[in-house]
């Protein structure tokens, strides 16, 4: 288990647990990342610039800060 | 009248169906007893009239932003006969959650499948059907951007407003709450929504290969926004011009005659006053029709979320996001559309901040100030790197002002933004929406700017006694202003000009010491030493840029208080930072 942020680009993974406000959290879900959704980390910025995630077919960036508060796993 | 509400989440082409179902009459206006503004259109629907109001994009009908407050508001103090809530086919399985929100409030729906072009080549295949008897509502599939599925949608929602039922109100307390709407979801789609294992790669990943590409993606975004910022102004500005000597043709050749039987002082306030600030706020327009055009183009091919992601970095050490990014740079040709542009921020704080520090930005209509100065301060050899410099100020003020305010309008770190695939923009829906935009700043700039000319006539024209006009008492009470900083008393007046618009500024100075715009050079450097001149300079670029971008700020923030603090900090940091050279070259001296 390891956090987003330090997964490797161009892998796919399994949210495990995610540690965020009540607020953070919905936000995150809108996006279809809730523990045990599967996700393809396609690209991350330069210079600690976001990431971009695939969850489904909705591609979408979030920050490294927040990034570091999800847990993961390397999908199988 | 029957009342139908536009639901659905960001990026669902939500706009595009509103401006297929209702063309070009629609309007902004506030919302009775909120103060949000929103877009409605009436259209006739099963022999019946309809108000259709677009409500904003939001994710979760329980959730905390700003949309998401509003939209509640909205459904909770307003009877709704029915909602058309907008997905994006490809994405059912983060988008019905919300339709299921909206199902459990009570309010009757017809749910519209959008993007079936996409799904289709992304291979999703669905049941309609199904899905139909699951949710129990009318559920159609279309492509609004193709009119695909288009007869269906308006049977389903001619039926719809031909029902009798009453309008009611949302019962929000039945709402599920995210998980248990993603729960729900999972189950009404199982089986009956499938997306392929593999999704085929498209254009998207082979444009982004580039775009977003580590080392030359930032490269590329410069050159877009160098481009986009050329096309502004290689289109806006001769139309501007045009605009400008049709309206000066209107002065001379009818205007004035007209006016001629009236006193003089009435000509002079009609003329100089009322008419100079009709003329100032038209010769807007042009240039916020194209730059809402061009923005249209950035934002709905999918560009926008691409220059966040390549900015962000930067942007989020000042407490802001990299949409700002693109803003603040087309700031450097105008505020105004800059800080309209800020609405791509759903975020109220981000885009408080933002248009905090857009005001910074060193404007084309201050650019010819700078320009003119340099000229006649400096030698040619000199001259562009003064102005180098003082681009160089304009960004330190930003960043500063950012690092500055950036804890009282702490934006969320819980930054997410949807990298849509790249879309080809429809023509009529951006021109629909620039021509919706232009007319509701025009509206609210007229009466503003309006008032701003009048009074600096009133200033100028009202006798104070001694043959002296109240402009040059403003001038003899702001000295212990204007003294620290070397700015002449006559010129207090020049500021106040400059505070409607930077662009009558050089004529103002010309008035001021009574010499053709040909010959203000020489008087310059007449009346004025070489430091307080630049003094001045300084002032005028970072003070607030003009009244259009008060007005704007206004009407964006919808905060008396915080359009003060804008003006405020801009007056204040100008002061300081001319204070700092005067006393700075005469300690050198």
């Amino acid at each position: 288990m390891l956090s987003l942020d330090k997964f490797p680009p161009g892998c796919k993974g399994v949210v495990d647990s995610l540690d965020l406000s009540d607020e953070a959290f919905r936000r995150v879900a809108a996006f279809g990342l809730i523990p045990g959704s599967h996700f393809n980390l396609t690209r991350c910025a330069p210079f600690g610039g976001p990431l971009v995630l695939e969850v489904g077919s909705t591609r979408f960036l979030l920050r490294r800060s927040l990034a570091s508060l999800i847990q993961v796993r390397v999908a199988e | 009248m029957k009342r139908f509400a536009l639901l659905g989440l960001p990026n669902t082409g939500k706009s595009t169906v509103f401006n297929r179902l209702t063309g070009m009459s629609q309007r902004v206006g506030n919302w009775p007893g909120l103060t949000v503004e929103l877009t409605s259109a009436r259209l006739l629907l099963g022999g019946k009239m309809v108000e259709l109001v677009d409500l904003p994009g939001v994710n979760d009908l329980t959730g905390y932003s700003d949309d998401e407050a509003v939209v509640r508001d909205v459904l909770m103090s307003t009877a709704f006969d029915a909602a058309i809530l907008v997905l994006n086919a490809a994405q059912l399985d983060r988008q019905l959650p919300l339709a299921l929100q909206v199902l459990a409030s009570g309010i009757p729906a017809v749910v519209v499948l959008n993007m079936a072009d996409e799904a289709r080549l992304l291979g999703i295949t669905l049941d309609l059907d199904v899905l139909r008897q699951r949710l129990g509502v009318p559920v159609v599939l279309v492509s609004a951007k193709r009119m695909e599925g288009w007869p269906a949608l308006m049977e389903a929602l001619n039926r719809q407003a031909a029902s009798a039922a009453t309008a009611s109100h949302a019962q929000l307390d039945r709402v599920p709450e995210t998980q248990d709407a993603i729960m729900q979801a999972r189950a009404k789609l199982a089986a009956c929504w499938n997306l392929p294992a593999v999704l085929p790669e498209g254009m998207t990943e082979k444009v982004d290969a580039w775009l977003m590409h580590s080392w030359l993606g930032l490269p590329l975004f410069f050159a877009c926004m160098a481009v986009l910022f050329n096309l502004t102004y290689q289109i806006g500005t001769p139309l501007q011009g045009l605009v400008g000597d049709g309206l000066d043709w209107f002065k001379t050749a009818a205007l004035q005659q007209w006016l001629a039987p009236l006193p003089a002082i009435v000509q002079s306030l009609l003329l100089e006053g009322v008419w100079q600030g009709v003329s100032t706020v038209l010769t807007f327009a042009p240039i916020l029709f194209v730059f809402f055009i061009l923005m249209a183009m950035v934002e709905d091919s999918g560009y926008l979320a691409r220059a966040a992601y390549l900015t962000d970095a930067f942007m989020a050490k000042l407490g802001l996001d990299g949409r700002g990014f693109v803003m603040q740079l087309m700031g450097f040709g105008c505020n105004v559309p800059a800080i309209l542009g800020t609405r791509v921020m759903r975020e109220r704080k981000q885009r408080l901040l933002t248009m905090l520090i857009i005001p910074f930005s060193l404007c084309s209509a201050r650019l010819q100030v700078v320009v003119f100065f340099a000229g006649i301060l400096f030698t040619p050899q000199q001259a562009p790197w003064v102005l180098l410099l003082l681009y160089l100020l304009s960004f330190v003020v930003a960043i500063f002002t950012a690092w500055v305010f950036k804890h009282r309008y702490r934006g969320n770190e819980a930054f997410l933004l949807e990298v849509p695939p790249y879309r080809l923009p429809g023509m009529r829906h951006m021109l629909i929406r620039a021509v919706a935009e232009v007319r509701a700043f025009l509206e609210l700039a007229s009466s503003f700017i309006l008032m701003g000319v009048v009074l600096v006539w009133l200033v100028s024209h009202i006798p104070a006694g001694d043959n002296k006009t109240l402009a040059d008492v403003l001038g003899t009470v702001m000295a212990p202003v204007l003294d620290p900083i070397g700015i002449k008393h006559e010129l207090a007046v020049a500021l106040l000009v400059g505070f409607v618009a930077k662009e009558i500024l050089l004529g103002g100075l010309a008035v001021i010491y009574g010499v053709p715009e040909a010959g203000l050079g020489a008087a310059l450097l007449h009346h004025l030493d070489w430091a307080s001149a630049m003094s001045f300079l300084i002032f005028t670029l970072v003070y607030v840029p003009c009244l259009s971008t008060v007005a704007a700020i206004r009407r964006e923030s919808k905060s008396r208080a915080f359009t003060a603090l804008s003006v405020g900090w801009s007056v204040l940091l100008a002061w300081l930072i001319s204070f700092a050279f005067y006393q700075g070259v005469h300690l050198l001296r």
